[in-house]
Order: C-alpha cells, then structure tokens, then sequence
C-alpha cells in the first residue's frame, strides 16, 4: 500500500522538505517532529482530525506526521465560512481538531474516538477530505483516497533532488495539495510563501529560496509577469492551472523564460489529475478525446459539457451525493468546443451572461481581450439592465500603463467586434490597476 | 458639459462602439430613435455608458415604466429624473 510515510522513508534525510522565510525542516527532522509527539500521534489513531486554517507550513508538518496514523484528515481552509464549519465538522464526524505549538502537537476534543489500541503499528490508508473551490456555490467536500491523489505524481528521487517546487496556490486545495504531492514524493524541497505578503514579496521570497519551479493560475501568473522581481526567477518548470489558459499567457511565460518546460493542467478536486498540456498551445489535442490518455477517459455531452472518467475512482463526496453518471463518468461543469482538430474551453456552464437571450460565457469574451495584446488581465461580468437582463461588462489591466485610455477603448472594441458576435462584445469596459484573485488564486467573480 | 451634451456625446461614443452607424444627418430632438441606428442592445449599453458617466439611470428610477420614442424624450427623462439639478 502506498502511503506518504512509505514515501518519505527512502529520502536522504539531509535534504530539506519544507522551507518558508524563517524556518525550514529537513527530512530527518520530519521524522524527529514525528518521533518526539509519537505518544499524542498514538491517542489520535485511527480517529478523524481536521486541520482548521493554520499556516501553510504548520499544516504541511501536521500532515505529514499524522497521514496513515489517523482514518481521515478534514482541511479546512481559512476563507471557508466560519458557520459551515459545524456542518462540515458533523459531514466529517470530527473527532479532534490538531495544530502544533511550536514543535508540540496539541488537539481540541470534539468527539471522542474510540481509541483501538493496537500495539502493533496499524497503517491507515488516510483519506483526504478536500473541499471544492466552490467558485460559485457552497464548497463541497471530496474524499481522496493517497492513491487516487499520486497516480500521476513522478516519483523519481534523484531526478527530484534538483527541484525546489514553489508553493503559492491554497495548500488547503486539491492544486496546492497537488504542489505539495509533487514536491514531497520526490523528495524535493517545497517553498511556502506567505499569502499575506504582496506579488513582490512572494517573488523575492521564491527567488532567494532558488524556486526553479512553479505552479500557479493564469490569473496568478500574469500578476507575476507585472513584476520587477519576476526577471530574477529562474525556472525550469512552469504549470498553469485551476483557470483557462490562453495563448496570450503561454507565449508571454515562455518568452520570459524561455528554458522552462510549460505545461497546463486540467484537474479538479472531484476528477482529480485530469491530464496535462505540454505542447504550449491553448485547449488539448482532439486525440485526448479517443483514448490517448492513459489514467482517464473523456466524452462531450450534447450541451458542450466536458464529462471525465477517471480510471481510479477513490474519490467521492462526503454528502453521498452522485458524482458518477450510469458510465462512471463525472460532469466536470466546463464548456468545451471542438475546432480545427483541438478542444477548447469556453468557460463553466454556471457561469453563463445571459443578454437578452443570448449566453455568453466570461472566460470566453476574457479569453478574447487578452489575445488583443493589449491587455494583462481581463475580467468579465454581468451587470444588471433593465432592457437586455444583463449586460456584458469588463474590467482590464493595461499592459502599458501610459497607453491613452480612449484609444485603447477603441481598440479592444473594435478587435472583439471583428472577431465575436455583438452581444458578446463587453459592453462597458472599465480600465483598473490589477484584479482581484481569490486563495486558491483564481480571478475572484462576484455576482453583481 | 450639460445632460443633454453628454447623451449626445455618449450616443455617439455608443453608435461607433458598437460598430453602427447613425442614419440621421443629426441628433435633434424629433429623430425616432429606434431609426437613428442603434439597435435594442446598442440602447442598452447607452443606459448603462449614462449610468457610468451620470452616476443614475432613469429608467430603474422610474415608478412607471415609460419608453421614449424620440431623442428628446429620452434627454427629458433623465433631465426630470436627475438626482443632482
């Protein structure tokens, strides 16, 4: 069976795993963290334990000293409302919320486990209860399964020797937990940013730590080409995920650095690792479509819906509520459309502008005013009319700061009317400074 | 600048974003204006472009629903409606 502790055992213990501005932990001194709370890790086994919004580094070490000590771990991230935590906690049947004092492992009791006391050293298959990111609607939780997590994880420890990962998505997520996986399993070091700190901070902090790869959102990325201090990283890996991503970003990533392998990743917490892109182009082959993957199968629905089956189906709600169709596949919620060979995303099917009839998706319309050229971000959005329902509205971030505001209005208008339907073309576009990102580091959208 | 020259300011603006074309020699107070070349959705954004500039739109206002057919009447609407005069 394969479990984190199994994969950490065969690690140099001189290396180092985990490292944030102030601190850092070799792998040895992973295993002296485990040995020193061996008596508490033994009163948690086999009970449920949540990890409720505490640092990133402080979560990482809770995680590697309890996973196949204990049946379950809840993550709970800090931006998930504080009054579904009961709900969740109940979902989850909690037994103990954990946290560490310093290098202490402390728990608050919110239900007693019965504790089996085997001497002999019994090893969970953890599971990993991971909430959505519920862009749109109340997180849901996920179980995962260590297998169903790794399965595309690369494992080779000396190549991993040479990778410091950079950790700048939510490690409460599936795609910081995906980072931090990477990282872990191959023994290389992971470096833990700060979320508090600004874009300039958290390139400094990766650029001094030697980061030389990186995953992030789109949304992310283009905040870091924004940056002075993005002109010092040195990367060799380079992923895009948890967003579309367009050529715009592909080619801006790759003329900024152009030794890095860049890829994009499609996956979410219920599908898990979908598949990646490495062929620096937007969308994925047709061919992923007819059996060229190996760990998934893929179908388009008649409405455009992208539907996955994955081949390793550990995952599950916790609600017991259906993910799986009669097939074993799973509605991953994005539109998709196939043109030319390739397929492309359109945007997530509850996200849809309705104007006066007509949907639009966001992401589509976004994906349209970056391959202006003139433009680092875009945000589109629904705002109310009283004669249409909704109309389509943009808020943008020049790439040049001084370009004069009604040219450029000019401009991106009359590139999207050459090239989308009228009722897609935004319908006020508004210039800002940046855009908001969320945790998980994806463009915030707000119902308005 | 004057309500009534910031809507014909804005109508045009609107016109040419929206890839029309006006088909009235000028914006005077008799043109109809479902004739003066703007379409439904052309309106719409014009509503909104006001909201923006103005910082009020009317016809979300408004008690009773009324619709003008001509550019004067539209001008009347937000001169009468305007929380600022």
């Amino acid at each position: 069976m394969k479990n984190l502790q199994k994969c950490i055992e065969n690690i140099p213990s001189d290396r180092i795993a985990f490292i944030n501005e102030s601190h850092q932990y070799t792998y040895s001194e992973l295993h002296k963290l485990k040995i020193q709370n061996s008596h508490l890790i033994e009163e948690l086994k086999g009970s449920i334990i949540v990890i409720n919004g505490r640092a990133r580094l402080e979560f990482v070490l809770l995680l590697t000293i309890l996973d196949s000590y204990v049946e379950k771990i809840l993550f709970l991230p800090q931006d998930i409302e504080k009054k579904l935590h009961n709900i969740y906690y109940q979902e989850a049947h909690v037994n103990y919320e954990v946290y560490l004092e310093g290098s202490i492992l402390k728990y608050n009791t919110i239900n007693t486990h019965e504790n089996k006391n085997n001497t002999e050293q019994p090893i969970y298959s953890t599971e990993w209860i991971i909430p959505t990111s519920g862009t749109t609607s109340i997180p849901k939780l996920v179980s995962h399964s260590f297998q169903s997590l790794t399965k595309s994880t690369k494992s080779d420890i000396d190549l991993g020797e040479s990778f410091r990962w950079g950790l700048v998505f939510d490690i409460y997520r599936f795609s910081g937990i995906q980072v931090f996986l990477q990282s872990i399993v191959a023994g290389s070091t992971l470096i833990i940013s700060n979320p508090k700190e600004s874009m300039a901070e958290t390139i400094k902090l990766l650029t001094k730590k030697e980061c030389n790869a990186l995953s992030a959102t789109p949304s992310f990325w283009r905040k870091v080409l924004m940056t002075k201090e993005s002109d010092k990283l040195s990367l060799k890996r380079i992923t895009l995920g948890g967003e579309i991503s367009d050529n715009n970003i592909l080619q801006a990533l790759k003329k900024k650095y152009p030794h890095a392998k860049i890829s994009h990743i499609y996956a979410s917490t219920e599908v898990g690792v979908g598949f990646s892109v490495s062929d620096e182009k937007e969308g994925f082959p047709k061919e992923y479509l007819t059996g060229k993957l190996k760990n998934i199968k893929m179908k388009i629905s008649s409405d455009g819906l992208l539907w996955i089956s994955p081949s390793d189906k550990g995952q599950k709600y916790l609600s017991h509520d259906k993910m799986y169709d009669e097939d074993g596949y799973i509605n991953t919620g994005d539109l998709v459309e196939e043109r030319d060979g390739r397929v492309y995303f359109l945007g997530r099917d509850s996200g849809a502008i309705n104007v006066g009839g007509n949907k639009v998706q966001p992401e589509e319309v976004e994906t349209k005013l970056l391959s202006t050229g003139l433009l680092n971000a875009a945000y589109v959005y629904a705002i109310k009319n009283p004669m249409m329902g909704s109309l389509v509205c943009a808020d943008v971030v020049l790439n040049d700061k001084s370009m004069d505001k009604k040219e450029a209005k000019f401009q991106i208008l009359k590139y999207c009317r050459e090239h989308m339907e009228g009722f897609k073309v935004p319908a006020i576009i508004k210039f800002v400074k940046e855009l908001q990102t969320t945790q998980s580091g994806k463009l915030k959208r707000v119902n308005k | 600048m004057n309500i009534k020259e910031t809507i014909k300011e804005t109508y045009l603006e609107v016109v040419e974003q929206t890839g029309n074309e006006l088909l009235v020699p000028k914006l005077i107070d008799s043109v109809v204006l479902l004739e003066s070349g703007l379409d439904s959705l052309g309106f719409a954004i014009l509503v909104a472009t006001l909201d923006e500039k103005l910082e009020f739109d009317p016809f979300t206002m408004m008690d009773e629903p009324f619709y003008p057919s001509t550019f004067g009447e539209f001008v009347e609407i937000y001169e009468k409606m305007n929380p600022n005069k």
